[in-house]
């Protein structure tokens, strides 16, 4: 069977016994586990103690509590991966067998949530390398060995690269006669403009 | 100017005729401008392959001291010494003509006087469609590919990728820049 919030593909075997797990505790308790995976994966920490509590009652062990906040996560994340509305995502938690109450207090957190997801998963995205900060000098050379009287400006750019993986920041610094650098501003502004030309 | 090295060449140079020395004038202006090589075939007849290599070696001094100090077309007369007329007529008339451009190379050779110049750049949008993270992504990313080359020669590529707001980012503070050098090339 395929779900869509699992991008099309069939639902992976242990979701769907960890879903049969979570249907075995009430729906507020479900729904609170589910409010502080979605703090977890929004970037806050999450409150081991209130889990802690919130499981003990169904005799949860650490394994299980490990276990079902994987399933939870998972659900989540792969809802706002494939853009999966609130709606959806309730009846196809239903189809594998989670009770109504969870489903729709669960995805109503998530509707809430939904957009801040995104938006943090399109951040964390794989990039190559970022431009962390860019420095420039202006300098105006008088003369030199190969020329008597220059006077004309030079540019010194340094381009603070962070390394996508490593998150280390590099200085690339350069320098530029004004011909150059004017060719350079120029030829950023025309591939500003194609890309704000891209209609999507 | 006038030294022994010079003076050994007039001899050479007035082996040609001086339509051939203007010819080899030209070509010398051109390759100091485009960093090219020049091949001795053309003036085999005239001079043998030491010889060529004599004459260029002159010829380029020639241009980079004249251009690199301004010097005025009388004092080019005088200090080309012993060459005869018909041929100081050449050399300052080919002074004249690759005067700009020469200057203009001596200007980049100048700015080149650095420890990493930017050789060259090349830039391409991409977009990227899809991600681990989101199925989704349609995130437009621009590609700068910089040329450097350093102090020894050695060249080096650095490939940034920014996004829309590092682009904005990045163009802001350059026009910062770019305000700055119109200032001084207008004053």
């Amino acid at each position: 069977m395929r779900f869509r919030f699992c991008g099309d593909l069939d639902c992976p075997d242990w979701v769907l016994a960890e879903i049969n797990i979570l249907s075995k505790i009430t729906s507020v308790k479900a729904k609170l586990l589910g409010v502080q995976v979605l703090k977890n994966m929004l970037g806050d920490s999450m409150d081991y103690e209130k889990v802690h509590k919130l499981t003990s009652d169904a005799k949860f062990e650490t394994g299980d509590i490990k276990a079902s906040i994987a399933a939870l996560t998972f659900i989540m994340s792969s809802a706002a991966k494939y853009d999966v509305d609130a709606e959806t995502l309730s009846n196809e938690l239903q189809q594998l067998g989670l009770p109504k109450e969870h489903t729709t207090s669960l995805c109503k957190s998530y509707s809430d949530a939904q957009t801040k997801l995104q938006e943090n998963f399109r951040e964390s995205s794989l990039r190559v390398s970022m431009l962390d900060s860019v420095q420039w000098r202006v300098d105006y050379i008088l003369s030199s060995s190969e020329l008597q009287h220059v006077n004309e400006p030079s540019v010194q750019l340094k381009l603070n690269v962070k390394d996508g993986s490593s998150q280390e920041v590099n200085p690339v610094a350069v320098t530029l006669t004004s011909d150059k650098f004017r060719v350079l501003l120029y030829e950023l502004k025309q591939a500003q403009t194609a890309m704000e030309n891209l209609e999507l | 100017m006038v030294d022994i090295k010079w003076e050994a060449a007039v001899a050479t140079l007035q082996k040609a005729s001086p339509s051939d020395l203007e010819a080899a004038c030209h070509i010398v202006a051109e390759s100091i401008c485009q960093d090219g090589t020049i091949s001795a075939d053309k003036f085999s007849s005239i001079w043998s392959i030491e010889e060529w290599w004599q004459v260029r070696e002159v010829l380029t001094d020639i241009f980079k001291t004249f251009v690199g100090q301004s010097v005025s077309k009388e004092q080019i007369s005088e200090q080309l010494g012993s060459l005869k007329d018909e041929y100081k007529k050449v050399i300052n008339d080919a002074v004249a003509i690759h005067n700009p451009s020469l200057r203009q190379k001596l200007v980049q050779n100048t700015a080149a006087l650095s420890k990493t110049i930017l050789s060259d750049f090349d830039w391409k949008l991409k977009l990227a469609l899809s991600s681990d993270k989101l199925a989704t992504l349609q995130e437009p990313l621009l590609q700068l590919d910089f040329n450097m080359r350093d102090a020894n020669g050695e060249r080096k590529e650095v490939f940034i990728e920014l996004n829309k707001t590092e682009l904005s980012k990045l163009i802001t503070s350059l026009e910062g820049c770019s305000k700055a050098v119109q200032q001084l090339t207008t004053s």
